[in-house]
């Protein structure tokens, strides 16, 4: 019970999709910063436009893509690799 | 009025990689936007924190906007190749000094190629998310176009100062900058999404959950 969330967690098929992809320690360190967003130790910055209600937090080269609009709920929307043909 | 101003930039607005690479290829087209742009890199490369208000003046001058409506339209004959290697070159000036700036360059460039690709792929999309997004959000679509001409600005400006001290504050600012640009690359990027993969295929209460739908034991 200790450790059930305050919010409910939704998990989108995108979301699934681009974690599936991920490394194993980079699979960790993406569980370990939505343990965090789930305790209230951070939050993200909200993205623009229509979009406002959507928020980024940064996992390395990776980003969290999530809204958290409706009360007492995180939507998952995506991890995100940032795409460059630079690295 | 600042609401208004990102309506008279015409789509694409120019990434602030194109001026770089435009600096190095020495193009007439180039060559003039550069030398028109001269008075205003200075006042960058003497103030790199100034360099929004800078931007915003440019914004407002009708000679500007003419000459960035003639770089806008050289956008397509880019290749990604010229963006890339314009990152590495600023890239280097600032590594040669142990200046940390990659992060803040990977975004730009990870903006620029998104652009270039969508551009190419199909202008007509291209310009109508562009339209759509300054339509319904003009204020952060004028800021927006304020980011990308500081951004460019301040590109320019780190080819043309050696001190450390300099570069440092130049980088300081372009990592400000490219966080938030971040957050437009982002927004542009669900735009462009398909939304089947939108919904919701599992919902979670506790820990032990998220690690078994995510497969994480």
């Amino acid at each position: 019970m200790n450790n059930k969330f305050k919010h409910e967690l939704q998990i989108s098929k995108r979301f699934k999709k681009s974690f599936e992809s991920l490394d194993k320690e980079m699979k960790e360190r993406a569980v370990e910063k939505l343990k965090e967003l789930l305790e209230e130790h951070i939050s993200g910055k909200p993205l623009k436009g229509e979009f406002k209600g959507f928020k980024r937090i940064r996992i390395g080269k990776y980003r969290l893509i999530y809204s958290d609009a409706e009360p007492c709920k995180i939507y998952l929307y995506d991890i995100k690799l940032r795409e460059t043909a630079y690295i | 009025m600042s609401a208004q101003a990102v309506l008279t930039v015409p789509p694409p607005v120019p990434s602030p990689s194109q001026a770089v690479s435009g600096k190095l290829t020495g193009s007439r087209l180039y060559t003039a936007f550069l030398e028109f742009l001269r008075p205003w890199i200075e006042r960058v490369v003497d103030n790199p924190r100034a360099v929004e208000g800078v931007a915003q003046e440019l914004l407002s001058n009708v000679r500007f906007l003419y000459l960035l409506t003639l770089v806008s339209q050289d956008m397509v004959f880019v290749s990604e190749d010229e963006l890339s290697n314009a990152y590495r070159i600023v890239s280097e000036r600032f590594g040669k000094l142990g200046i940390d700036v990659e992060d803040s360059l990977e975004i730009i460039l990870e903006h620029d190629l998104l652009k270039l690709r969508k551009i190419k792929e199909s202008f007509s999309n291209f310009a109508s998310l562009y339209i759509d997004f300054a339509l319904k959000s003009p204020e952060e679509a004028y800021r927006y176009t304020v980011i990308l001409i500081a951004l460019m600005l301040l590109l320019i400006a780190s080819m043309e100062v050696n001190s450390r001290e300099k570069l440092e504050l130049i980088a300081n600012t372009i990592n400000r900058l490219a966080d938030e640009l971040e957050l437009y690359t982002l927004t542009f990027m669900i735009m462009l999404e398909k939304g089947e993969e939108n919904k919701v295929i599992a919902t979670v209460r506790n820990l032990e959950e998220l690690r078994r739908v995510l497969g994480v034991e």
